[in-house]
């Protein structure tokens, strides 16, 4: 079995392009495809995946031309993606979906069987019967790794396990992939971080073309894929200071995707509240900031209870939220930067006046915040969320919410942020941040609280905690009051 | 604001461009074929329908002179402008021939009670706002989305319009109010939207909430009460266009379901699509509806039946929705990437 890419060109509109890019695999290949956000690997998955078909250039499967017109006609040809968005529909149980797809046996029964001998096979913990919106990001990925050993299919195109994975489950997850190989598939991964792609046998670093860099080029190559794809964290300073009172407590919040949480954030100290991708992380930001309502708890900032109050109210008291990079930075599209550098000012008397706007002053403020803040005009993404960054410290909130606030950033854009963040607590203030990336919880936070399907898991010290520990609780391997079960492992 | 070289009020203008060439060219196609049928050639047929068919159409307004297009447009520009003023709030308003026809019957209860126009002006955009409210309130207290309640809205007011209209008789308008005051007022209320929209407090917020909803709640304004406000001022509008049809004498009897799929109220939201919503260019472009609209009457009868200019405004509708929509799934693609 053989699959080909012959300088294919690809340029699907949501996914940044690659040209001429060829590569040729046969039966039992593990094979990564490493780079970062706009390397063009996206394309390539897409090409490969049926979700859009190449300029130029061809794909062969065993010597056969392949023309993939969709998902659908991908999976029939025997190519499964694993890990991609939107791939298991919510409202259906995996055994349903697995049901749905071509080559895997109608009767629930059957399917049922399939599906249990793999669960068993390599100890896969997984209920088949659960609605897919309801399982964890890991239980969804393997969920879909499942439902491509029952379809049969040839080659795995697993997408950003990381995304979805803890350490420890990226490590079952290349042990299962290197069975599957052993058994003559060929297993593609597609990753954005170099620790991932340096546990397949082979590899590739990928900009825009041909690749760049590669595991032929010996031991050297595996450091320099490492500086090539700036996944390492860059180190920033972090002054010793004393943690001072609570600034926002949150006892019991209920609400959609949130269960029971309790919280602290102090003043001079940064938690991080982290958890595998999921909705309730939003969910938990949005609480917090008023945009979802509570069905049960209290909140309080400083002395002042906030529960009841609304977005504008819980601002005005001092209670600040900034989206990240993937939640819309609170950057409106269709408006000016001027417009949206305003948007938490426009309505005081600095820039209003009986309902009328000061439109010179408005652009003032703006310049004032950009030329503050050394952030050159034009404003690129990046900049915009150093930006959006600034106008949500201006003036100083007693605590700040940040969702997310490095996802999709190079390492030196997410270490100057996280110098931004450190100077609101040599400031003094309370920073909550939350986020799916565990490895920089913990090398950046004060405190880190794990969050497992809407609730808090476990409260950690992050100088006395190792990243399996908490891979486990993010994970739900493993829950407060279970040590003796994380002992044995 | 720029997007691929091209600054944006520049490609509201193509977009327009596009959808009217796209629009007049499948009519022309439609018309083509039927006087292809009739004439037994496709050269006669193309002779016929360029003759008969585009040329008029594109030509008959313009010959009762400016001042009647721009009187008849008047009514367009503000139906427009209804539709537009939600678009720009984000909020899509289908009720225009509803509340169209609640703003006819203020005026016409004004008149019974033998009240001066102006005094009946009023009374129409007060009709009108009310008919906004409902599904303002609806909205904003419900959930409900505002396409859903100002439809059933829409229906609710013209067959209640024309239930009380068959019961009561028209009663006479005089004096007329001068012509240029509708087209005049019309081009005004669009200056006052633009200057609300830009320059003050509430205006901000509704072009915020038009632009980006979810960072409109993050930025802490408050959905619910702009909705009320948007679909109160939209009724307004609509309302004061009916008002002005009654008032102006262009209206004999008033009007029921009907009207909602010919007419006006198709002109209002085709003239608000090919704008895409900005104010100033609805009115250019219900001027340019209207333009069709009266050449549609100047077809060649023995040809065309009567409903195929009203189904080339159709068409150019559809081709401005379908930009619209496009527009739409583009950006949002380029939001994903």
């Amino acid at each position: 079995m053989t699959l080909e890419l012959k300088h294919i060109s690809v340029s699907p509109s949501p996914f940044p392009p690659v040209e001429d890019f060829s590569l040729s695999l046969s039966s039992g290949a593990v094979y990564a495809i490493a780079g970062n956000e706009a390397s063009g690997k996206g394309a390539v998955f897409a090409a490969l995946t049926g979700q859009c078909l190449p300029s130029s250039g061809e794909m062969l499967f065993n010597g056969h031309p392949l023309r993939l017109k969709s998902r659908r006609a991908a999976v029939t040809q025997g190519i499964f993606p694993v890990g991609g968005p939107g791939e298991l529909a919510p409202g259906f149980s995996v055994l349903d979906q697995l049901r749905a797809c071509p080559g895997v046996p109608w009767r629930k029964k059957q399917a049922e069987q399939a599906a249990e001998e793999i669960c068993r096979r390599w100890q896969i913990r997984l209920d088949i019967h659960a609605p897919a919106e309801v399982l964890p990001a890991s239980q969804r990925f393997f969920a879909q790794l499942i439902r491509g050993m029952v379809c049969g299919a040839d080659i795995f195109a697993l997408w950003e396990p990381e995304r979805l994975l803890t350490n420890l489950e990226i490590g079952k997850a290349s042990a299962i992939a290197r069975d599957l190989a052993a058994e003559g598939k060929i297993i593609l991964v597609f990753t954005g971080r170099a620790d991932v792609a340096l546990t397949c046998e082979n590899w590739c670093a990928l900009l825009g073309a041909s690749p760049v860099l590669s595991s032929s080029d010996g031991p050297r190559g595996g450091k320099e894929l490492d500086a090539f794809m700036e996944t390492a964290l860059i180190p920033v300073e972090k002054k010793e200071m004393a943690v001072g009172s609570v600034a926002l407590e949150a006892r019991n919040l209920q609400g959609d995707g949130v269960k029971n949480i309790s919280l602290e954030a102090r003043y001079g100290e940064v938690t991080v509240i982290a958890g595998m991708p999921g909705r309730e992380q939003k969910a938990l930001a949005e609480m917090l900031a008023g945009l979802q309502p509570l069905k049960a708890g209290r909140l309080r900032l400083g002395e002042k209870d906030i529960t009841g109050y609304s977005v504008r109210g819980r601002q005005l008291c001092g209670l600040g939220y900034l989206p990240g990079p993937g939640q819309g930075m609170g950057w409106a599209q269709g408006c000016a930067d001027r417009e949206n550098l305003a948007l938490r000012k426009y309505f005081t008397s600095a820039l209003q006046e009986s309902g009328w706007l000061k439109m010179g002053d408005m652009g003032r403020y703006g310049d004032e915040l950009l030329e503050k803040n050394r952030l050159p005009e034009p404003l690129t993404a990046e900049d915009r969320l150093f930006a959006a960054f600034a106008r949500e410290t201006d003036p100083l909130p007693e605590a700040l919410i940040l969702l997310q606030p490095t996802k999709g950033l190079s390492s030196r854009a997410a270490a100057d942020m996280w110098e931004r963040i450190y100077s609101l607590r040599l400031n003094r203030r309370a920073v909550l941040v939350i986020t799916d990336d565990l490895r920089e919880a913990l090398a950046r936070a004060d405190r880190v609280l794990v969050l497992f399907q809407g609730e808090i898991a476990g409260e950690f010290d992050p100088g006395l905690t190792s990243i399996q520990e908490l891979g486990l609780f993010a994970s739900g391997e493993r829950r407060r009051g279970g040590e003796d079960r994380f002992d044995e492992e | 604001m720029k997007n691929n070289g091209i600054s944006y009020p520049l490609r509201r203008l193509l977009s327009a461009a596009a959808s009217l060439a796209a629009g007049l060219s499948a009519g022309f196609v439609l018309m083509v074929f039927i006087a292809w049928k009739q004439q037994g050639s496709l050269a006669a047929g193309l002779s016929a329908a360029f003759h008969g068919g585009l040329l008029p159409l594109l030509t008959a307004g313009w010959k009762n002179g400016v001042d009647s297009l721009l009187s008849s447009a008047a009514a367009v520009m503000l139906l427009g402008l209804s539709v537009s003023f939600a678009w720009q709030g984000g909020l899509w308003q289908l009720g225009g021939p509803g509340f169209f026809a609640l703003g006819a019957l203020g005026a016409f209860f004004g008149f019974s009670l033998g009240l001066p126009w102006y005094v009946c002006f009023v009374f129409a955009c007060a009709a009108g706002a009310l008919g906004g409210v409902i599904p303002g309130l609806i909205k904003s207290k419900g959930r409900m989305h505002e396409g859903y309640a100002t439809a059933l809205m829409n229906w609710l007011c013209l067959w209640s319009v024309q239930a009380i209209g068959k019961s009561s008789p028209f009663p006479e308008i005089s004096p007329l109010p001068p012509r240029w005051l509708g087209w005049g007022g019309a081009l005004a209320l669009c200056l006052l939207l633009m200057v609300f929209l830009k320059c003050t407090l509430p205006g901000f917020e509704i072009h915020l909430l038009g632009r980006d909803a979810s960072v409109a709640r993050w930025a802490g304004v408050k959905e619910g009460k702009k909705a009320l406000l948007i679909l109160t001022v939209s009724g307004m509008l609509a309302g004061a266009a009916g008002g002005w049809q009654l008032i102006s004498g262009q209206l004999t009897a008033l009007p029921g379901p009907a009207f909602a799929l010919t007419g006006l109220g198709l002109h209002g939201l085709a003239a608000a699509a090919l704008a895409l919503g900005h104010p100033a260019l609805t009115c250019a472009a219900a001027l340019l509806v209207t333009l069709l609209s009266s050449g549609a009457g100047a077809l060649d009868q023995n040809l065309f039946p009567p409903e195929t200019g009203e189904g080339i405004i159709a068409l150019i509708l559809f081709f401005a929705s379908i930009l619209r929509v496009s527009a739409h799934f583009m950006r949002e693609g380029r939001d994903k990437a």
